[in-house]
């Protein structure tokens, strides 16, 4: 791959985004049915936390295809902006978030010297999105007033969702696209 | 007002409402947000969607925090989740990703080959959405059946992505388009001095409220 | 004017000892159109991006030989001074735009061209002029047919004015009139002094006005003389019908009543109703942008049709997607669109497990992979094969599926003669355990011992003939 941002890379990165989008959205009806389920105990947040992987599976997902520093952040703040303007649910906070769940991810990739695309890669980057993403969730949707008990067990759902997600599958993904020739 | 301003604008409010507590803020946020998208004259049904989405979350936010924190900033909590989406609906009534894009390149020196190719791709979604679609009914029609739970589902959407980003990058090379090399523009994009003033207006109102109130 | 020159072109794609073709040699002068002939999966559109410089750009293949623009090699020409003297246009019309209209898009371009301000709407005249574009230029591409996209795209072409046009079968999605209205712009800008190399499969109208025709043999792209050009074409327009029957009575499988079909605001089928046979192979035919492939879009439920649509009785709008999709299925006419594994094997073990019903035993399986030739490339990656490998195992991954209605899109696209035959055999015996079969195709002799009934799409009308 030539240069990594070059025009034909820079379309097929916003083009992930927007895949990950449009599949994650798919889900918006699982999201709801939780949340309205979950919403009697006041544990709706739980909904959030257990979906979380996937809606940031577009920055691991990036940064696994093109190997490249940026790549995470990239994916997040290229998609947040499309995702506005497709009708993205959550408006403002959609930018804001990408640009916070591209860094907290791309960090993952940043402390491995984006040499290990592998498990240990896969480690670093759910533990540095689920702790940033963590503390931004304590103050815009108010985690931080929650006991100490309800937090530890969002936080361990959300690292949870984050290696399923943007770890394991992410990993299945690519392992396809690897044999079949399509990226090294 | 410039479409690159009024987005500062918009994420430097929305980060505001995410680490302060302020009840009228968020109120004054929905309010003018409505009003400026009611000019704008919204349809019925946008409007009724702004309204209806964010419920099931906004809900859910109260709630946990009604059982499980404090009822005051639940609803602060509440109110939030709509200021950010009729915020985020009143930037994107209001301006187009075109002109966002334009004005990024020509005021804020986006390289053209973001400008232009992250615009190529927005333009392709719709392609995309019917290639993803695709893609399951192939699936359905061998008793096999996609969810975004399979790895399958990423994987064959983003072969279609890289056919595509092939087939858009010819294109647009053969109108022309070279990286790197100086482009003219037809329509000069300036920011008008005024929409300084603006922005520097709203946002000074903004901190006075968050102060007063 | 400008004079095209290659020399000793030879290309490999990646993952493939074979070249694709070897030694061209072709010279392409001004105020000439040529026309490259062949059939499909044999390199022409390879060869065209290649002259286009956009191979091995966006492919990672690779390229030996030289092509020499007024004699000098075009590795060597600065890349945007290049461009300005080649435009291209696509058999995608979807692929060529990155704005939203026409009219964007012509600035897009003429900005890239770097002409200032004030000669830009001058020139965005000329060429919505030239194209008779006006009243399309500023509606949303995704509103717009096949046809009116090329329409924009050769507008576009005018606009940047290049010396060079090279079209990768430019109407493949345009109806019969479009085309005229096309290949009449085509002549006009020969006259202009440009020189124009068009590759098409369908040789239709450019009779009159074509000086060059280059043929496909033995792995290379040749010349031919007007002499032997001329009778090509006359292959091309009287090929001898062969005689069919019309249905009488057979049980129905497929009910269409008084559909109607439309793509954007053109009307494709309007108002008609026609039956489907059980256990009959139908051919339908059409010319290009007739809509047959929208027809086959809806029976597959995905375009929207007014009217009524039965399966076996049973409106097709009340029976459940997962059900319906294990009654009827599709053979894409683009190959990679049907695979869900990574190998070969994976791939036809797949259907042999979720099969819907037992059409074919295991040693008829084995039997078809021998004569398919897929033996030897069983553990092979699917996205690795060539277009003719991939149709055959996904036709015969289509027909283990044991659907009771199958619909073939162009099923011999790139295939060998000797695996048409073994295609043939496999459909056939599908056939008589009872599928229903449903091919478009323009391979009409490939096609003579399968068909039963020809059914023609023209002016929005389905009809039954006695002759395909």
């Amino acid at each position: 791959m030539q240069k990594t941002w070059n025009l034909r890379n820079i379309i097929l990165l916003t083009l992930i985004s927007i895949i990950c989008g449009i599949i994650f959205f798919a889900t918006g009806f699982i999201y709801n049915s939780l949340s309205l389920m979950l919403t009697p105990f006041g544990l709706a947040p739980f909904a959030n936390d257990i979906l979380i992987g996937l809606w940031i599976m577009a920055a691991p997902l990036a940064s696994f295809i093109f190997k490249a520093p940026g790549a995470s952040i990239l994916s997040e703040v290229l998609g947040s902006i499309v995702e506005m303007f497709l009708g993205g649910q959550w408006g403002a906070a959609t930018m804001i978030g990408g640009f916070i769940q591209g860094i907290a991810s791309e960090l993952g990739f940043t402390l491995t010297k984006y040499k290990h695309y592998d498990w240990i890669g896969i480690i670093s980057t759910t533990l540095t999105t689920t702790i940033i993403t963590f503390i931004w969730d304590c103050f815009k949707n108010g985690y931080s007033a929650y006991s100490i008990h309800m937090l530890i067990l969002l936080f361990i759902t959300r690292m949870i969702s984050i290696f399923i997600f943007g770890g394991i599958l992410t990993k299945l993904v690519t392992n396809m696209l690897t044999r079949s020739n399509v990226i090294k | 007002m410039d479409p690159a301003l009024k987005l500062i604008t918009i994420l430097i409010i929305a980060i505001e409402i995410s680490f302060t507590q302020n009840l009228i803020l968020n109120f004054i946020i929905i309010i003018v947000s409505l009003l400026i998208l009611i000019l704008n004259k919204i349809s019925l049904k946008s409007l009724l969607y702004i309204f209806l989405v964010p419920i099931i979350p906004a809900i859910g936010i109260y709630a946990a925090q009604l059982i499980n924190g404090s009822t005051n900033y639940g609803i602060i909590l509440a109110t939030r989740v709509y200021a950010y989406v009729f915020l985020g609906t009143t930037f994107t009534k209001t301006a187009s990703i075109k002109n966002l894009i334009f004005t990024l390149e020509q005021n804020c020196k986006l390289p053209a080959k973001f400008a232009y190719g992250v615009l190529g791709a927005f333009n392709l979604t719709e392609t995309i959405r019917k290639e993803i679609k695709q893609i399951k009914l192939a699936a359905a029609m061998r008793n096999v059946h996609l969810t975004f739970f399979s790895p399958t589902l990423y994987f064959k959407s983003i072969m279609s992505a890289l056919n595509w980003s092939n087939l858009l990058a010819e294109g647009m090379t053969s109108h022309l388009f070279v990286e790197d090399s100086p482009r003219t523009h037809f329509k000069n994009i300036n920011i008008n001095k005024l929409d300084y003033v603006k922005m520097i207006i709203i946002i000074f109102l903004v901190q006075i409220v968050l102060i007063k109130f | 004017m400008a004079t095209l020159t290659i020399k000793n072109l030879k290309f490999n794609y990646a993952n493939n000892k074979m070249p694709i073709f070897n030694d061209v040699n072709l010279n392409f002068a001004p105020k000439t159109l040529s026309i490259i002939h062949g059939p499909s999966g044999c390199g022409k559109s390879t060869l065209l991006k290649i002259i286009a410089r956009l191979y091995p750009k966006y492919n990672e293949g690779i390229s030996s030989g030289k092509i020499f623009l007024n004699q000098k090699d075009i590795n060597l020409i600065n890349e945007l001074s290049f461009r300005k003297q080649i435009a291209m246009m696509f058999q995608n019309p979807n692929q060529q735009f990155c704005m939203q209209n026409g009219y964007d898009e012509l600035i897009f371009t003429m900005e890239n061209l770097q002409l200032p301000k004030d000669k830009i709407s001058k020139k965005i005249n000329e060429a919505i002029q030239f194209g008779n574009t006006s009243n399309i230029i500023y509606h949303p591409f995704d509103t717009l047919s096949g046809g009116e996209k090329q329409r924009v795209a050769l507008s576009i072409i005018y606009a940047i004015n290049p010396n060079i046009i090279l079209l990768d079968e430019p109407f493949a999605s345009v109806d019969y009139e479009t085309r005229q209205i096309l290949i009449g712009k085509l002549n006009q800008l020969k006259n202009m002094g440009k020189t124009i190399i068009v590759v098409d499969h369908d040789l239709s109208l450019y009779e009159k006005i074509f000086d060059n025709l280059i043929i496909y043999n033995n792995n290379t792209f040749k010349s031919i003389s007007y002499k032997a050009s001329i009778r090509k074409f006359e292959e091309f327009q009287i090929s001898p019908a062969i005689k069919c029957s019309i249905p009488n009575k057979q049980p129905i499988t497929l009910e269409l009543k008084n559909i109607s079909i439309n793509n954007g605001d053109k009307k494709l089928i309007q108002n008609n109703s026609i039956n489907f046979y059980q256990g009959y192979t139908t051919l339908i035919t059409g010319k290009n942008g007739s809509g047959k492939t929208s027809l086959f879009n809806t029976l597959i439920k995905m375009h929207p049709f007014n009217g009524e649509i039965r399966l076996n009785q049973k409106n097709i709008r009340k029976i459940r997607i997962a059900k319906y999709y294990k009654n009827i299925g599709i053979v894409f006419q683009d190959s990679n669109k049907q695979f869900i594994k990574l190998t070969v094997k994976e791939e036809i073990q797949l259907s042999i497990k979720k099969h819907n019903y037992k059409l074919f035993s295991t040693i008829e399986i084995d039997n078809f992979i021998k004569n398919l030739g897929l033996e030897s490339l069983l553990d092979q990656v699917v996205y690795s094969l060539s277009e003719g490998q991939q149709k055959k195992l996904q036709i015969l991954s289509m027909l283990i599926m044991g659907h009771s209605v199958l619909l073939l899109d162009e099923p011999f696209k790139g295939v060998d003669l000797k695996s048409i035959e073994v295609i043939n055999d496999m459909i056939k015996l599908a056939k008589t355990r009872g599928q229903t079969q449903i091919i478009i195709s323009h391979q009409r002799y490939e096609l003579k011992e399968l068909v039963d009934f020809h059914v023609t799409l023209s002016n929005r009308k389905l009809e039954y003939k006695e002759s395909f």
